[in-house]
């Protein structure tokens, strides 16, 4: 039987189109959560979480903290958590990575207004 | 699977990743405090490292990893370098011997080992097998035996004295030295 390539909807495109809409920005999200003071991989993936990011694999967040320390976005160290226990290991934004997020900010208004423009505004229920 | 589990399939990975060991020792505290932040707050090993930890371990070692992968004619030619040394080493050692006979079943020996090297990134796998894969690689193992036995101990093609395996030798220890240094200097330089 033939089968017309129909678009899929319903939760799990819509959990698909989030989670690759996400891999576009998360490098940026990740130097933005940086920029507000030093973490480590876990409280990155809960502040992304409570901002409603949330990744489908937190242990993504340690590839892309790995490519950024050796773009020298970041820079990592050893310290103790606030929770107490065994040091962790911090990550901060370094000078270039400052001017990264800078940079990236201005790309992603640009981007996101362009699709503003693009796509229909629901709350009104017509084109923009 | 387990912490522990997912900690063991993630070391496995590193260890032959061309990551460093130091660097391999970071990792795995990195994911260990991670895990049991996770566990704590009720979720599961699983959910940190996505259905595939394998996959996931080979992303995070390629982005740590500070050197350029060779490409696979260079890594041939490594494996068939350092599997020439190892028979020739052996050869005089087991042999106790001043002269190693280069043989048929010796070149065969030491291209079958280059190529398993290089063309299965995954032989590393081995680790984690079945029984089923054990059981087909020892039938494997004793075929290729008796290939070689066939290929046969004649004609010698070659005698090398024991001159000249350390004279062979002496290059790869040459190499081994410039990159060992040159991995010092980057570490070196990366620590604050």
């Amino acid at each position: 039987m033939h089968r017309m390539a129909m678009p899929r909807t319903g939760q799990g495109t819509g959990e698909q189109r989030h989670s690759q809409l996400l891999r576009g920005v998360l490098d940026l999200c990740l130097l933005a959560l940086l920029a507000e003071r030093p973490r480590y991989g876990f409280e990155i993936v809960e502040a992304l979480a409570e901002r409603g990011l949330e990744l489908v694999s937190e242990g993504s967040v340690y590839p892309l903290l790995a490519r950024v320390e050796k773009a020298g976005l970041a820079e990592s160290y050893r310290a103790p958590s606030a929770s107490g226990g065994a040091p962790r290991k911090y990550y901060r934004l370094t000078g270039t990575g400052h001017a990264e997020l800078l940079a990236g900010q201005v790309e992603w208004r640009r981007f996101s207004e362009a699709v503003d423009r693009v796509l229909p505004d629901g709350r009104r229920g017509g084109t923009a | 699977m387990t912490m522990d589990q997912v900690i063991d399939r993630c070391r496995s990975e590193w260890m032959f990743s061309d990551v460093t060991e130091e660097e391999v020792e970071d990792m795995v505290a990195e994911l260990r405090d991670h895990l049991q932040d996770a566990v704590l707050v009720g979720r599961t090993p699983q959910s940190v490292v996505g259905g595939d930890v394998t996959a996931f371990a080979a992303d995070w070692a390629a982005a740590r990893r500070t050197h350029v992968r060779h490409g696979a004619g260079r890594r041939l030619a490594g494996h068939a370098y350092a599997g020439s040394v190892a028979l020739l080493v052996a050869g005089h050692l087991i042999g106790w011997t001043g002269r190693v006979e280069i043989v048929p079943a010796s070149l065969a020996a030491v291209a079958l080992f280059a190529s398993v090297m290089t063309f299965t990134p995954y032989w590393r796998a081995l680790l984690h097998w079945p029984l089923w894969r054990w059981t087909a690689l020892s039938f494997a193992g004793s075929a290729v035996l008796l290939a070689l036995y066939l290929v046969g101990g004649r004609p010698v093609l070659l005698g090398v004295p024991l001159w000249g395996t350390f004279a062979f030798l002496l290059p790869g220890l040459g190499l081994a030295a410039l990159s060992a240094a040159r991995r010092n200097r980057v570490s070196g330089s990366a620590r604050p």
